[in-house]
């Protein structure tokens, strides 16, 4: 940069790379001009993604993001452009995805005049992000980027945004000291009637000897496993006070399948086991996970005889849904780390029998009727998923969109390894699989992660953000695309089926041909023929080099089961 | 009848904390009895002060919300004797 002043869009460029940035995901306009003029200038040191859609940007982030595990970098112009950012941002706010959102904004003599692009898209984003930030002045970059970096990695991750005028990209930086503040300080603790201090060592004492004193404990593990890194030491928790454990949809692959302490997922389409059994636990252990209605079903009824120990780094989470004996206020791995070595081995052999048994049960009543192969039907989902699961030895990270296929991806797939499952859990936003896929499949290229990346979506959530297909064609990167058609939005109409009486109101979709689509993308792809295509279809798709798409005509009416009907407990959890 | 809770909060000074603490309120429902927002000699930092009248339920949750903002360096919460203001003439007629 020789022979020209640094101007406030090469600042926010050095500073992304100094934080460690490797890519952004993005797509340019007129008010973050001078930033892809400062990106062009480091070509070769950055990577952009360029996608079709700021909604791709943001949820490549966030597949980055949870595979990388550092923040996800989206970008875009002013206006519109910031606007199509907010859904991922909500995404990621539920989800706890660290993301830093960059938009331009128009210069700081037109804020406030409905200037052309303009939209407050701080003011937006507010209950969406941990933090919003509008830059209005060069000098501000390098200490914004640095604290967004920091605000959304620390405690409970998050999305943060950085709002940048236009004048503040073009304004040359002269390194006077704005004398920003420093964020990091707190003067003084909280202190608050309500939110008593914790002892760490105490309360972790008392929930070692509330488990080990446990007839019917049962371990709750959430995505903050993952999060923190704490999945030995979960299995350290379990092994040593032979604890069994259940896992929460974004929890997934915190545990290996093939654990023997493993009794599936929770939730309202959960395993039958540890959601039926909840209401009889004794003791509950609940670790980095937040009660969502969706694990808890009618609340008055969740867990009557259970004293509930949580750990949660998030305190705004204790106590927020349900009442706990034990809070504590900290990372997952450092409470596990801390209880283990105090856990005594208990049998508790009929309690896990009595779990196990349920989902035998179920194994008996739901699952077998739908692996069973019919020759005069299409494959059932569950049939596709598990065969998926095969033919990859469980070793896949797999993306799922929202619906019925992401309940029957989260339930038969076989994870064995940790952070292979990405899905919209709290938001439920459909068209995410397919972005987030691309984001995903970029952070093992750049991690070196040979793991092949397999987004599973619906014919409706496929459509949400089929553009994309673009932004796979552009970067020729290795992902897999399992399109689940039937021809329906179809948890919409399963809900139509049971609880309205069949009044299938606009449900039913009448498609594209997906593999034409592709063509057109130039993608490879193909669509399965029938139930003994299936396997051959699946290995053609991972061993075909580069991005493929295989659709697969699936039965219309499949339902999924078990399920906890809205608003009932989690007793009342149904096999039919 | 809910008890008065007084939270006073000392944050660095941006534009975005004042609607980020509205928000917390709106989303609970709360309407403050109080809402004070000052900036002292420091033009860094401001101190707002809020009274609301509430159970000790969602006075928990509440502190717990504003905890979370990025600009706070102290927070103080006190629960002061219930609000004499409080209950809705209907609700005290019923009572």
């Amino acid at each position: 940069m020789a022979g020209r002043h640094r101007t406030g869009a090469d600042e926010l460029v050095e500073s992304l790379l100094s934080a460690g940035t490797e890519v952004i995901f993005g797509y340019p306009g007129g008010a973050i001009m001078p930033v892809y003029d400062a990106l062009h200038r480091q070509r070769g040191r950055l990577r952009h993604v360029l996608v079709r859609h700021e909604q791709g940007a943001v949820h490549n982030a966030q597949g980055y993001a949870r595979i990388r595990r550092r923040p996800g970098i989206c970008m875009g112009t002013s206006g519109p452009g910031a606007t199509n950012l907010l859904t991922g941002l909500a995404d990621a706010m539920m989800d706890s995805t660290p993301i830093i959102a960059i938009t331009g904004q128009v210069s700081r003599s037109m804020l406030g005049t409905d200037a052309f692009q303009e939209a407050d898209v701080v003011g937006m984003s507010l209950p969406a992000t941990k933090w919003s930030y509008q830059i209005t002045d060069p000098n501000e970059v390098a200490w914004a980027v640095e604290t967004a970096w920091r605000i959304a990695t620390e405690g409970r991750p998050g999305p943060v945004l950085l709002d940048i005028t236009k004048d503040a990209q073009q304004g040359v930086v002269t390194g006077t000291s704005l004398r920003p503040p420093d964020l990091s300080t707190r003067t003084a603790p909280i202190r608050s009637d309500a939110l008593p201090e914790q002892d760490l060592a105490d309360g972790i004492g008392r929930a070692a000897a509330l488990l080990n004193a446990a007839r019917r404990p049962l371990v709750l593990a959430g995505q903050g496993v993952l999060i923190s890194g704490a999945e030995a030491a979960l299995a350290d928790v379990l092994e040593r006070g032979r604890l069994p454990c259940a896992c929460t949809l974004l929890g997934l692959s915190a545990l290996p399948v093939d654990h023997p302490l493993y009794l599936g997922m929770l939730g309202m389409h959960g395993n039958y086991g540890p959601n039926l059994l909840t209401n009889e636990a004794d003791v509950l252990l609940a670790v980095g996970m937040r009660f969502d209605d969706r694990v808890t079903g009618r609340i008055d009824g969740y867990a009557p005889g259970a004293r509930i120990i949580h750990i949660e780094i998030d305190p705004a989470e204790i106590g927020k849904v349900v009442p706990t004996s034990i809070g504590l206020a900290c990372d997952a791995r450092v409470a596990l780390e801390a209880l283990a070595p105090l856990l005594e081995p208990r049998a508790r052999s009929e309690w896990r029998s009595a779990l196990e048994a349920r989902n035998r049960e179920e194994d008996r009543v739901v699952t077998a009727p739908l692996i069973e192969a019919r020759e005069t039907e299409p494959p059932s989902m569950v049939q596709v998923i598990r065969k998926l699961s095969e033919v990859t030895g469980g070793r896949a990270i797999i993306v799922s969109d929202v619906g019925q296929h992401q309940m029957h991806a989260a339930r038969h797939y076989g994870f064995r390894l940790p952070r292979s499952h990405i899905t919209s859990g709290g938001l439920g936003t459909m068209g995410f699989a397919l972005p987030a896929a691309i984001g995903a499949a970029t952070a093992s290229a750049a991690a070196e992660d040979d793991r092949p990346v397999v987004a599973v979506a619906g014919d409706g959530g496929i459509q949400m953000s089929i553009q994309e297909l673009g932004t796979l064609m552009q970067e020729r990167l290795p992902v897999k695309v399992v399109v689940l058609d039937n021809h329906y939005l179809g948890m919409v109409r399963q809900w139509q089926e049971l609880f309205f009486e069949r009044r299938y109101s606009e449900v039913a979709m009448e498609n594209p041909d997906f593999t034409a689509i592709c063509a057109g993308y130039r993608i490879p792809a193909e669509r399965v023929s029938g139930y003994t295509d299936l396997g051959p279809a699946l290995e053609r798709m991972l061993s075909t080099p580069g991005p493929y798409l295989l659709e697969v005509p699936v039965r219309q009416e499949e339902n999924v089961f078990p399920m906890i009907p809205a608003g009932h407990s989690v007793e009342e959890i149904r096999l039919s | 009848m809910s008890p008065t809770h007084q939270i006073v909060l000392e944050a660095w000074n941006a534009p975005s904390v004042l609607p980020r603490i509205a928000l917390v309120l709106s989303r609970r429902r709360l309407t403050p009895g109080k809402l004070e927002f000052r900036v002292g000699a420091d033009p860094d930092r401001c101190r707002i002060e809020i009274s609301v009248a509430c159970n000790a339920e969602a006075a928990h949750r509440l502190c717990a919300q504003l905890a979370r903002l990025a600009e706070l360096t102290r927070l103080d919460h006190r629960a002061l004797a219930p609000a004499l203001h409080a209950a809705p003439a209907a609700e005290a007629s019923a009572a």
